[in-house]
């Protein structure tokens, strides 16, 4: 009888017991879903790629999925093996960042075969697997570093570029971009490779000199191979070689950083305007100081952030457009401090 | 015993009213928390619906911006006023949203960060058309530099404006997706509580139904017990109570002869004393203690067994018969037997006593002596008092020789 006795206090208690747990525990958060694995393939481990991969992680972890982060040593190291691991490691689908125009068809076909949906990031590939790409579109971003050139200078005058790499798709868009937009004629060679096909015609030109409009002239090109001290070279011959050099236009970080510390160091802030590209802490530092005048800056995070969306989009079934501007906006020392610059510049903190 | 089963009701007491208590403890905590699951189902709901409305109202006013932009980009003369106007309150609209959209709690910190960076995108693309209605329109005039021809509108908002608005768009999707799937997961939760608490609640039903069960056989367990320990009591009582009688009866009788004894005379009479008259008579047999003396007092014994024997065969009907010393008898007459009868049959009674008694082949034949007392009331304080007179008549007698009956005052 006392054992019957016990046996039912005891049930009595467990039952109210549970009941306060779970009612305790109502409201907390459930575990998260786990949908598989999405490949992530950069081109290098450079610390631009960190800002990739955090936006890619964050949008994965949101729906439910987890990163399968590959970043190559440097962009020399071939992509394809990495896709083809991709694939048969079981992802879901695979983001990729090409160093290479073309060379990748086959491993695509590969993953393509097994309905893994294919997603460019950063920069965009000629493929006929290829669902999207989402980067920053370089005749854009030429676009607008061309009209904040012609806001900047609104009086116009001689130009110089400082490429990164003269076979670059990088460095060809936004150099086509630039000039495309630009109101100038061109006083040198063209590289091969290179368009310049929007030079004004001699009655344009007058037409804008009398109606007080800027009017550039293309004096140099120069390419510094993505080392900054060549490229700190290059502009000391530039400044020599053209002593009213009014602009130099840069094609991305390294050489922006180059041709920062040259007119650093030679104090020229405020008799050449600089326009580059990207956002390391040396160029934020330069464009707090105004050696650099304005740069233009694309969204690594939104890349890998929108990308995991679009690829999770795709693996669902969902129709996705080929190509989505991730946008790029000139900074410079005016607006350096506004939330959405802050935003760009520093996801993490938003 | 008796404390053992004292402390074993009440222990049963106890666990009733533990299980009363139990039970009353958990029905009011199942409404509690049966209350608090559907207010939280309700609010959830509730949150969904209103982020879902805040969201698409807020997409469908940035798709209605962007076609605005175009109207106006493609023929801003025509459409420039109205277009920009409606822009305007589309802004107002999407500010209406997004604050209601913040006045919603417990939204989950992901989500949260996610709207805020979908409505810094929104700013900036406002801010942008802003600037780009000014450069556009009236801001040109002010600097011819700057003035916008169509083709290089079309530019800017390719290259400037709809990235922005993809983006914002975008963020605001992942904000109501995690929205959706954290509230969604609660929900999720809520119904598996409640599938949880309604197993629960079977438990407990099942649990409670075992226990009545339980604890109805053993309060039947505890009462057939306590019949049968009160019918032991019963039969211990009965028994007690024919020992008590026999005690009694032990106590007023002379086992030898199942006469009445002195204690029993004591009893009947001596509250008569002082308010009756009465008859009585004494008797004693003669030369009694010769008999033990030559046959032993088992053979006395049975003399006497014999001769009570004939007394009460004989006198009952007329008086009360004691044996109240060896071999003293004592009559007390009936009220119904007149003083002369008393006399008469006290003599009748000698008569009987005188008779042989055969007893092992051996006739033995003792005469008696007899003290007889017409009492009237008050006349004797006490049963001895009584007692000395009718002795001292009996010794008168035997010092006559005995075998007479004696008449005392």
């Amino acid at each position: 009888m006392n054992k019957n006795k016990r046996i039912f206090s005891r049930t009595a208690i467990c039952a109210m017991a549970f009941s306060l747990v779970f009612a305790s525990g109502c409201g907390s958060k459930t575990e998260e879903a786990d949908n598989g694995k999405i490949t992530v393939i950069v081109k290098s481990q450079d610390p631009y790629w960190d800002a990739v991969k955090n936006g890619a992680t964050e949008a994965a972890s949101e729906l439910g999925y987890t990163i399968d982060w590959q970043a190559p040593e440097n962009e020399d190291v071939a992509q394809n093996s990495f896709v083809e691991d991709a694939v048969k490691g079981g992802s879901k689908a695979i983001l990729i960042a090409p160093s290479v125009a073309d060379g990748l068809e086959d491993s695509f076909k590969v993953a393509a075969d097994k309905e893994i949906p294919i997603l460019a990031v950063d920069t965009d590939i000629k493929s006929d697997y290829k669902l999207s790409c989402l980067a920053t579109n370089q005749d854009a971003a030429g676009g607008i570093a061309a009209r904040q050139t012609e806001a900047l200078v609104p009086e116009g005058g001689e130009i110089a570029v400082m490429g990164h790499m003269q076979d670059s798709p990088t460095a060809i868009g936004r150099f086509d971009g630039y000039f495309k937009n630009l109101p100038h004629t061109t006083d040198c060679r063209i590289p091969n490779g290179y368009t310049d096909d929007n030079e004004l015609a001699p009655n344009t030109i007058k037409a804008r000199q009398t109606g007080g409009q800027p009017v550039f002239t293309l004096v140099d090109v120069k390419f510094c191979n993505n080392d900054a001290d060549l490229a700190v070279e290059g502009t000391l011959e530039l400044i020599n070689n053209h002593p009213d050099l009014k602009v130099i236009y840069c094609t991305n970080q390294t050489s922006t950083v180059g041709v920062g510390r040259a007119i650093d160091q030679l104090g020229l802030k405020d008799q050449v305007q600089v326009v580059g590209f990207d956002s390391s802490d040396e160029e934020i530092k330069f464009v707090e100081a105004g050696v650099l005048d304005g740069i233009v800056v694309q969204s690594p995070y939104n890349m890998g952030y929108l990308g995991v969306r679009y690829a999770v989009k795709s693996i669902n079934d969902y129709s996705i457009p080929s190509a989505i501007d991730t946008g790029a906006t000139f900074v410079t020392q005016e607006n350096l401090n506004n939330e959405e610059i802050q935003m760009l510049l520093h996801p993490e903190n938003y | 015993m008796a404390a053992n089963n004292k402390k074993e009701n009440g222990k049963s007491a106890n666990v009733f009213l533990i299980a009363g208590i139990a039970l009353v403890v958990f029905v009011a905590y199942s409404m509690f928390l049966g209350y608090r699951l559907y207010t939280k189902l309700t609010g959830t709901y509730n949150n969904i619906q209103r982020s879902l409305v805040d969201v698409s109202t807020i997409k469908d006013n940035l798709l209605m911006v962007n076609r605005d932009v175009l109207l106006i980009i493609a023929d801003p003369n025509s459409n420039a006023v109205d277009n920009v106007h409606e822009i305007t309150n589309c802004f107002n609209d999407i500010d209406r949203c997004m604050k209601d959209y913040e006045q919603v709690e417990d939204r989950e910190e992901k989500e949260f960060r996610r709207y805020k960076q979908a409505k810094t995108f929104i700013n900036a693309y406002h801010k942008k058309i802003l600037s780009f209605q000014e450069m556009y329109m009236s801001g040109a005039e002010n600097s011819e530099s700057l003035r916008l021809d169509a083709d290089r509108a079309k530019l800017l908002y390719t290259q400037e404006l709809q990235p922005l608005q993809v983006t914002a768009l975008e963020m605001f999707d992942a904000a109501k997706d995690i929205g959706q799937s954290n509230s969604e997961s609660q929900i999720a939760m809520v119904y598996r509580t409640l599938d949880i608490f309604m197993g629960l609640m079977l438990v407990a039903l099942v649990g409670g139904e075992a226990a009545i069960i339980i604890i109805a056989r053993m309060a039947k367990a505890q009462s057939a017990k306590l019949d049968k320990r009160e019918k032991e009591l019963e039969a211990f009582d009965s028994k007690l109570k024919v020992s008590k009688r026999k005690m009694n009866e032990m106590a007023v009788m002379n086992i030898l002869t199942g006469m009445k004894n002195r204690y029993a005379l004591d009893e009947d009479i001596s509250g008569r004393l002082e308010t009756d008259n009465m008859c009585v008579t004494l008797l004693d047999i003669d030369n009694f203690r010769q008999i033990n003396d030559i046959y032993g007092y088992d053979f006395g014994d049975e003399f006497l067994g014999m001769v009570s024997d004939k007394l009460k065969e004989e006198f009952s009907e007329h008086a009360e018969l004691y044996n109240i010393q060896g071999n003293q008898f004592c009559l007390v007459f009936k009220d119904s037997v007149a003083g002369s009868q008393a006399m008469r049959l006290s003599e009748q009674a000698i008569q009987v006593m005188n008779n042989v008694y055969t007893i092992s082949n051996i006739g033995l034949q003792l005469s008696a002596t007899g003290s007889f007392y017409n009492y009237h009331a008050r006349e004797c304080a006490n049963l001895s008092a009584l007692l000395v007179k009718m002795i001292s008549g009996i010794r008168q007698g035997k010092a006559r020789g005995g075998n007479v009956l004696i008449t005392v005052m």
